[in-house]
């Protein structure tokens, strides 16, 4: 379970986050939907450890992460925004590097997620020579690999062509049967055709959470969306 | 230790992946060699010295190059947001791209054991003082690469790690030099010699190991190592409010 008390977060005076409280329980595919610099991305680093809040407090399994971001980043796998890779590594070099530094246990399981992502026989080529769709599985894989508890996806399609983000689409709610995942986008059919529960952020506040049907009831997702995000 | 070393490997990979390792090396070879054999023949004597005096000014230069993008590279390519979101310390990072560069440093220098084979060859050198030369190499590498992984944590981009790396080191290159030494209040000499690597290294060049020289080596080596992880810690917010 995640538990967000109260977070706020201040760069230079200014507020990316303001009091942000919400609650995700193991299981959940929840999207964190929000305009440009709502603070979709602060929340998710918070999450994780990267950041420190400013006030506040985050819990992962009753682990607070700002005490013991370690422990945290083992439960977690992370796909930052804009998948950042190792591009002169070739894709088994760099998958072995995370595994190893995640401490994989068995080689079953990094075969395991070599073919849950489709990377099998793109396993020696270098990262810089695959297709943007590729790289994202790789992203994905990273994150997947050490069979961490929750996932964390930042912005997982950005710039991907529409085939693509139907195959990551798919993958990611393949994953979702096992696994707590945070979505973040603000493609809203995305979030929609993957998430149960919808956490919408505007200038570092929740403006509303909830389960996807019962916010929506009936109604167009982008209209509510508009009508919380555009002020 | 399983965790370093595969932050190692990744290390030495990302270094041997790219042409400017082996450009880097070739290029540090051919110029330190060319100094040495030129000079070697017209003194007659079956030394390294020559050799090893034009370390602590052309090692600025090739530290700075290869410490510039340790960390100054992975923020603006944002890697270092994945480095970090790993279960890692930060002094496991540092400490494993201080060893990256520090072990490809050594790997070059180790090529240039083939002029010792030359010696032997020409001669019958006086062994004792290279080894100890080549220890001293070792110390004033560790030394400059953990100012040049200091600096690339801090600066904002690659080239300004690299001029303010070999600024830094140059100033303290120069303050050992004779020509400084000469024109400075004898009350200043003593610090300026104590502060600058050079004398420090000369001596171990010269064979002569003394504790004063290797703790002066070592405890700064660990003091930047520890800024370094400190400075990390501290600057992280900055750094992914860049990236």
């Amino acid at each position: 379970m995640i538990i967000f008390e109260k977070v706020s977060k201040n760069f230079n005076g200014l507020k990316a986050l303001d009091e942000l409280s919400f609650q995700i329980n193991q299981g959940e595919i929840v999207g964190l939907l929000g305009p440009n610099g709502a603070g979709k991305t602060t929340t998710m680093r918070i999450m994780l450890g990267l950041l420190q809040p400013t006030q506040g407090k985050v819990t992962i399994d009753g682990i607070n992460v700002l005490q013991e971001p370690l422990k945290v980043r083992k439960k977690v796998g992370y796909l930052p925004e804009n998948n950042p890779l190792y591009e002169d590594f070739k894709v088994g070099e760099y998958l072995q590097f995370i595994s190893e530094v995640k401490g994989l246990k068995t080689k079953t399981s990094f075969k395991e997620t070599v073919q849950t992502c489709g990377l099998t026989s793109v396993l020696s080529k270098k990262i810089e020579h695959l297709s943007k769709g590729y790289q994202q599985r790789v992203g994905l894989a990273a994150a997947l690999l050490g069979e961490p508890e929750i996932l964390i996806l930042d912005e997982p399609t950005v710039g991907l062509d529409p085939n693509q983000i139907i195959e990551i689409r798919n993958l990611i709610k393949n994953l979702s049967q096992q696994k707590t995942v945070i979505l973040s986008s603000h493609i809203l059919p995305e979030v929609q055709a993957v998430c149960q529960k919808l956490i919408i952020i505007h200038k570092g506040k929740v403006v509303a959470a909830g389960d996807l049907k019962k916010l929506t009831q009936g109604k167009s997702l982008e209209k509510i969306f508009q009508k919380l995000t555009l002020e | 230790m399983k965790v370093i070393k595969a932050v190692i490997l990744k290390e030495l990979t990302h270094l041997f992946n790219t042409p400017t390792a082996y450009v880097f090396a070739a290029v540090f070879l051919a110029l330190n060699n060319f100094f040495y054999f030129n000079t070697l023949f017209l003194l007659d004597q079956a030394t390294l010295r020559p050799f090893f005096l034009n370390f602590p000014l052309s090692l600025i230069f090739f530290v700075s190059l290869l410490t510039m993008g340790s960390f100054a590279a992975e923020r603006k390519k944002g890697t270092l947001e994945v480095l970090l979101s790993l279960p890692l310390t930060k002094a496991t990072i540092v400490l494993a791209k201080f060893s990256a560069i520090f072990t490809f440093f050594l790997f070059v220098i180790a090529l240039t054991l083939s002029n010792v084979f030359i010696l032997l060859n020409l001669a019958q050198p006086d062994l004792g003082p290279m080894a100890s030369a080549y220890l001293g190499t070792a110390f004033l590498v560790a030394l400059y690469t953990a100012v040049g992984i200091l600096i690339s944590v801090t600066a904002k981009d690659q080239i300004s790690s690299f001029l303010l790396t070999a600024g830094i080191l140059f100033f303290f290159y120069l303050l050992g030099e004779s020509f400084v030494l000469d024109r400075t209040p004898s009350w200043l000499q003593g610090i300026f010699t104590f502060v600058s690597p050079t004398p420090h290294f000369l001596n171990l060049v010269k064979g002569l190991i003394s504790p004063r020289d290797l703790i002066y080596f070592l405890s700064l080596t660990i003091f930047f190592l520890y800024l370094s992880i400190k400075n990390l810690s501290f600057q992280q917010d900055e750094f992914l409010k860049i990236s």
